[in-house]
């Protein structure tokens, strides 16, 4: 009888347990059809606290000098520190900030930045070009050990610097207090996108040299938004700078919560933690079916293409070029989007992705076609197929689920697949020294197609500066060459979309997907925007809180 | 007593010296190198030369046994090296993250010690029971749920349904952030105690001193409490500071659902940087903490029990 009586009680327990799982959180959360901000029809208010979501993990260090470009850390000093101009990535526009004009010499070489009076850091200073100077050459310097450093050599006298053969790069020139010039070594139309980054803003000297290597756990720039606190692996906390030039932003505090578990930020975000976040491909479908969350939602074609890159400096098969092109007509990535990545992605006609500039939507593609692939194997000699090493990380977006998804397709047409799986820190390791055969890698963020192309396709990039697949088709390289020097934008699209579409031909990449960018945000949120360079780049000074909607 | 705890301290020194080396080789051994790491998880490149100028500036380019020997020398004076990814002297990383880790870790104990002596008890007084049953399916539970599984369960029900408590974060000084953490940590180690209270209290609950305690009407509770649990307790006090090494490596996966600024996350987030200098840190603060946990759990044994002979 006792059993009995224990066993029902357990039996009722579990079933209580797997109703109250599978009850719907939102229903909690019901709001009157929260709207995209750039809809709302109320007018700005000040104040209030942002509370957001960082997915990517702790930022480590907040020196933009310190950490690569990236998202962790640039979606935080870019609010902290301001660069000589800024890039609206929505528009597509280089605008005045630090800077409030600029001139380029007719031959491209010579950058003339006249500085706003009355910019303060925020230890209340008036940041002029000597600063600039300074901060450029720091980054230059092998002291500071600076992974950005190589992208200042374009500097005249960088290089002589960093060797230690002069005490300052000639090529940047301190005029007066509001007026910079830089000189570089041969024209290069993507400087601009360079100066336009955290680690080109000015910090200032007397606080660096203080502070020493706590610098970058509090830093001080000139930005919108004041570094207030931070709790490591936990949380940071941002306030809105008053004395901004630009005037003060809406939102008194910005909060970034060091989130990297997704369920926890569902959790989070379900019992109001959290104002926004970006979504995970497993999150997407649970936000984009909610009949509330819906309304809520920012999508954008981010700049980063996935590829299944192969090893061009190691032999194999994929050495001929029908090899690589019969691969692309093998797998039929709208299925795997679809399938895999619950159509967070967009599939990738080229390289560039949709929202930079030169995209080229007539460039030559490779559509689903098993027949045509096999007929390539074929002529390339491969009829009985061979087997193809793929490194690949357990990353859910371009990792094992879709490496596992392409294997089927490629054993249709007779290429056997053997997957190795490591851990990112691995496979960039490994990627970088050109120790694989085929790898499944997501490369972009860069603004300017010149440099998206150049980056990863350029034999003056091979190995771990960008070109981690060695390919190398000199006339890509001259057609690079040339849209970067050239000031005619016309003409720099037209190289760039010539140079593309032989890029495409010769297939070093399976073209896979670009990342379809998703924010989530309360209904109270406004002023939020598809920022296609990496959708957490969000310009703040634009966001405020409706409090009404709370 | 005092001789006893300075030679098995000194005993300590081979242990350490051997974890710090095994772990200075795992992390040369294992693909993934520093410097690549400092680019960000997303993509994005780094110049040769840049790569090899910072290589030469943290002295990666040493060999590997006088790289060892820097680390020993600055261990020596206190010195843990500096952080590659944060560029902060990992000592100052430890002092931060140490008291979180110490919080939830306690406040676990104790909600492991509570719940799973008070069960185990109950456990044992009604056993054969449908209650000495439920005690032991609720072990059985504990100890094999995944600690993020009855993290995430208990994060659904007090933060998401009810809204009670935050579902993460971390304030300090704040306590409601720290409950459910150390609840799910508790939870997981509760199982493992109620089950060897209850089989060491049947073991005490058996002998005659017991039947002479009852016989003189000393009130039941007594009799539990004081005679049959504090004579049931040694091989309690051993299973709890085992379970210390489980709750510090429970504390990793706890702190990183709540997303918690622990020495968990810490350790992880050097690993997967490859920031060899965090790492070691991590290790050499986790080998000390369980040295000196099983040396305490050793000496209370001794207190409690003078049976128990120590330098045997």
């Amino acid at each position: 009888m006792k059993g009995k009586i224990y066993r029902i009680f357990l039996v009722v327990m579990t079933i209580m347990m797997i109703l109250s799982a599978c009850s719907n959180s939102s229903s909690s959360n019901s709001t009157s059809g929260g709207s995209d901000s750039s809809e709302s029809n109320t007018k700005p208010t000040y104040g209030g606290k942002l509370v957001r979501a960082a997915i990517y993990g702790d930022p480590q260090n907040l020196d933009p000098a310190i950490r690569a470009h990236g998202t962790s850390t640039s979606m935080i000093t870019w609010n902290i520190f301001e660069p000589l101009i800024r890039f609206d990535a929505v528009k597509g526009v280089f605008n005045p900030a630090n800077a409030e004009s600029w001139k380029i010499s007719d031959d491209g070489l010579v950058y003339t930045f006249k500085l706003r009076k009355g910019v303060l850091f925020h230890n209340g200073r008036e940041v002029t070009a000597e600063d600039f100077k300074y901060s450029l050459e720091r980054v230059l310097n092998p002291k500071t050990a600076s992974p950005n450093a190589g992208s200042l050599t374009i500097i005249k006298g960088a290089q002589e610097f960093i060797d230690g053969k002069s005490k300052e790069v000639s090529g940047i020139k301190v005029i007066d207090p509001y007026n910079l010039e830089i000189t570089l070594t041969k024209p290069d139309n993507t400087f601009l996108t360079i100066m336009s980054l955290p680690y080109a803003a000015a910090v200032p000297k007397e606080v660096v040299e203080e502070k020493g290597e706590k610098f970058g756990q509090e830093p001080v720039g000139a930005g919108p938004f004041k570094f207030k606190s931070w709790i490591r692996d936990s949380e940071i906390v941002l306030e809105g700078n008053k004395e901004y030039y630009g005037g003060r932003p809406y939102l008194d505090e910005v909060v970034y919560k060091i989130m990297t578990d997704q369920s926890t930020r569902d959790n989070a975000f379900a019992s109001k933690q959290l104002d926004m976040m970006v979504l995970g491909d497993a999150q997407y479908p649970k936000y984009k079916n909610d009949p509330t969350f819906k309304n809520q939602i920012i999508e954008v074609p981010e700049l980063f293409t996935r590829n299944l890159k192969f090893n061009l400096k190691k032999k194999g098969p994929w050495q001929d070029v029908r090899v690589r092109q019969a691969i692309n007509y093998a797998i039929d990535r709208d299925s795997i989007i679809k399938a895999v990545l619950q159509g967070k992605a967009y599939p990738a006609v080229g390289i560039l992705p949709p929202t930079i500039k030169g995209y080229n939507k007539n460039v030559t593609t490779y559509k689903y076609n098993p027949e045509k692939a096999k007929e390539l194997l074929k002529e390339a000699g491969y009829e009985d197929g061979f087997t193809l090493k793929i490194l690949t990380t357990d990353h859910p977006a371009f990792g094992l689920p879709a490496v596992e998804a392409l294997s089927g397709y490629l054993e249709k047409v007779g290429i056997k697949v053997k997957i190795e799986q490591v851990d990112f820190a691995s496979l960039l390791d490994r990627v970088n020294a050109g120790d694989f055969d085929a790898a499944m890698y997501s490369n972009g963020g860069q603004t300017h197609p010149v440099e998206y192309l150049t980056r990863y396709f350029h034999s003056k990039y091979f190995g771990a500066s960008g070109n981690t697949g060695y390919y190398k088709n000199e006339k890509v390289d001259a057609l690079l060459d040339e849209a970067a020097q050239t000031t005619d934008e016309d003409k720099m699209i037209s190289l760039v979309q010539q140079a593309e579409d032989l890029i495409m031909k010769d297939a070093p990449w399976w073209f896979f997907n670009y990342n379809k960018a998703v924010i989530v945000h309360q209904p109270w949120v406004k002023g939020l925007q598809p920022v296609p360079t990496d959708i957490d780049y969000q310009d703040l000074t634009k966001v405020w809180i409706d409090e009404k909607m709370k | 007593m005092v001789g006893y705890a300075v030679q098995r301290l000194l005993g300590a020194i081979p242990i350490w010296i051997a974890i710090t080396l095994i772990t200075f080789i795992l992390m040369n051994v294992i693909p993934g190198d520093p410097v690549t790491q400092l680019m960000d998880a997303r993509g994005g490149s780094m110049d040769k030369k840049v790569i090899e100028q910072i290589r030469e500036e943290w002295g990666l380019n040493d060999p590997l046994p006088l790289q060892y020997l820097h680390f020993i020398q600055g261990f020596v004076q206190g010195d843990l090296g500096t952080s590659y990814q944060t560029r902060s002297p990992v000592t100052d990383l430890l002092l931060e993250r140490i008291p979180v880790t110490a919080q939830i870790t306690f406040l676990g104990l104790i909600v492991a010690i509570v719940f799973g002596i008070t069960i185990g008890i109950i456990g044992a007084l009604k056993r054969g029971s449908w209650l000495d049953s439920l005690v032991s399916s609720f072990s059985i539970a504990g100890v094999s749920l995944p600690s993020f599984l009855i993290g995430l369960i208990l994060m659904y029900i007090f933060a998401v349904k009810f809204q009670l408590l935050p579902a993460s974060g971390y304030a300090s000084g704040e306590l409601k952030f720290l409950i459910l953490p150390s609840i799910t940590l508790g939870l997981g180690v509760c199982g493992v105690i109620a089950r060897i209270t209850r089989s060491s209290m049947i073991d005490i609950l058996k002998m005659d001193f017991m039947t002479t305690a009852y016989a003189k009407g000393i009130s039941s509770w007594r009799v539990v409490l004081l005679h049959a649990l504090k004579n049931a307790l040694p091989p309690i006090m051993t299973i709890i500071g085992v379970q210390m090494g489980f709750l510090l490596s429970g504390a990793v996966i706890t702190e990183t659902i709540f997303a918690l600024p622990g020495i968990g996350r810490l350790l992880v987030d050097g690993i997967l940087q490859r920031d060899l200098p965090t790492v070691q840190g991590c290790v050499v603060f986790i080998t000390s903490v369980f040295l000196i946990i099983n040396l305490i759990t050793d000496i209370f044994c001794r207190w409690i029990d003078p049976r128990i002979r120590l330098d045997t």
